[in-house]
């Protein structure tokens, strides 16, 4: 590495005191110093390689030297301009020009403003747990499973024509996947726009052990707990016939 | 109307059907026609709430099939607690099924037929060169469908996978949930076992291989 090689040269930068500003987009390298002198400030500890880079380059107003016995050089030039200037008190970068935070505003009172839930598309890989499928595709499978598949899952009618089902492993049918964030249910591959807000929004939707579950569209419904029922074929065959619906 | 209280018979099969313990109340193996009516109304009953369960569409009910079952799982189990008979006597107390075995049949006998593996063990280790024992097995030979599990094998020769879609599914399930390695690895019986667990056999059934 050029910046541990020995005999490589150390570059000085020298800015007026005026432009102090300039050096807050270099603060974050601690490999420099920072010293004042005579108006203006010295940065040492540069390397060629920080020289180069656009961190460096897209200061205006700047100077560089590089350093050789304790002589300044401008940089490609052979000749010295000045000697080092000696007893400098150099401190760390980000301590020599510290940060100002703003004041926080008391006054301010825009406590009217608000944001719209919405779930997006999310890149992390979740375990899917749940399955939204139609009554009818779900009847086409039913009616003829093998017991094992449908023993350790769990169901709830959803609305009038659709159906969710919960375990693992889930059934082989068309359907949407979803998983699950606490006692949030969200399609495979999305998430909420906000997810720090999941805690705060199942408080408030006052769940007592139920679901929500989210739609693509960022729509939203409940699935009490008491209405999840082991899934079996007698089952479906009772409720289906008991809501008089899915019977195309 | 059932009602409990009306006939010992019914009594020790709907305790039978409901909690599968077996309560005698008389040591008389006489039954009733009266009796006889009730119990296969009782099954009747029991098999529409079990066909509700059962894949693709049930077969319709066997009440002789029904009721032969019920009569052969209460008396073997009074047999076994009063035994006032010649060893003679027994093939006639309890006869074969009569009819075609067919999957109707099969389904309804089931009902009370599922139980019989486990009175047989019991028979078997309380005297085990009784005649009684040796005659639930020949019965039991004949019913792959009540057996499975119980390490009886099959008549040899018989058609073991049945061609109705509901008994084959019923009985592959029965297979899977007894745990029957043996039944499970027979040719024809094993790609369904395996077709029913589809990618999750390892999941359902480590053992099978």
């Amino acid at each position: 590495m050029e910046e541990n090689a020995p005999g490589s040269l150390e570059y000085i930068l020298r800015i007026g005191q005026e432009h102090r500003e300039l050096l807050g987009q270099v603060r974050h390298w601690d490999n420099l110093k920072i010293a004042l002198h005579e108006g203006a400030y010295w940065l040492k500890g540069l390397t060629a390689r920080q020289v180069a880079s656009p961190g460096i380059k897209s200061i205006p107003y700047k100077e560089i030297f590089y350093l050789k016995d304790n002589k300044l050089f401008p940089e490609g030039s052979r000749l010295p301009v000045q000697r080092m200037p000696l007893s400098l008190l150099w401190t760390p970068v980000d301590r020599g020009l510290p940060l100002k935070l703003p004041m926080p505003n008391h006054n301010f009172f825009g406590l009217k403003e608000t944001i719209g839930i919405s779930i997006v598309p999310s890149l992390k890989e979740e375990q899917a747990v749940a399955l939204l499928v139609t009554a009818a595709g779900l009847r086409k499978y039913i009616e003829t499973a093998p017991a094992i598949r449908l023993k350790p899952l769990t169901w709830v009618i959803v609305g009038k024509d659709r159906a969710m089902i919960f375990g693992s492993p889930l059934l082989p049918m068309e359907g949407q996947a979803f998983w699950k964030k606490g006692s949030f249910l969200f399609p495979a591959g999305f998430d909420l726009e906000f997810p720090v807000l999941s805690m705060q929004l199942e408080n408030k939707m006052e769940l007592q052990g139920g679901l929500i579950v989210w739609e693509k569209d960022s729509t939203c419904f409940r699935v009490e707990k008491e209405a999840i029922k082991q899934l079996s074929i007698a089952s479906f065959r009772r409720s289906v016939k008991q809501a008089g619906s899915a019977t195309a | 109307m059932i009602n409990p209280g009306q006939s010992f018979f019914l009594d020790t099969i709907m305790q039978l059907r409901q909690t599968e313990n077996i309560l005698l109340h008389s040591r008389m193996i006489e039954l009733s026609p009266e009796e006889e009516e009730l119990v296969t109304e009782f099954l009747k009953r029991e098999y529409e709430t079990e066909s509700l369960s059962y894949p693709f569409v049930a077969p319709a009910f066997n009440a002789p099939a029904a009721l032969w079952a019920a009569k052969l799982v209460y008396l073997s189990a009074l047999l076994i607690l009063y035994r006032e008979h010649k060893n003679e006597e027994l093939s006639s107390i309890l006869p074969v099924y009569a009819g075609e075995q067919d999957a109707s049949a099969i389904l309804s006998a089931d009902l009370c037929l599922r139980f019989l593996p486990a009175i047989h063990l019991f028979a078997k280790m309380l005297d085990h060169e009784d005649q009684l024992a040796g005659l639930l097995h020949s019965i039991l030979v004949e019913w792959p469908y009540a057996a499975t599990g119980s390490g009886i094998e099959a008549k040899e020769g018989q058609e073991l996978l049945p061609a109705d879609d509901c008994l084959r599914q019923l009985y592959i399930d029965r297979i899977i949930e007894k745990k029957d390695l043996r039944s499970a690895s027979m040719p024809g019986i094993r790609e369904q076992v395996q077709a029913s667990m589809g990618n999750y056999s390892t999941t359902f059934w480590k053992e099978l291989k």
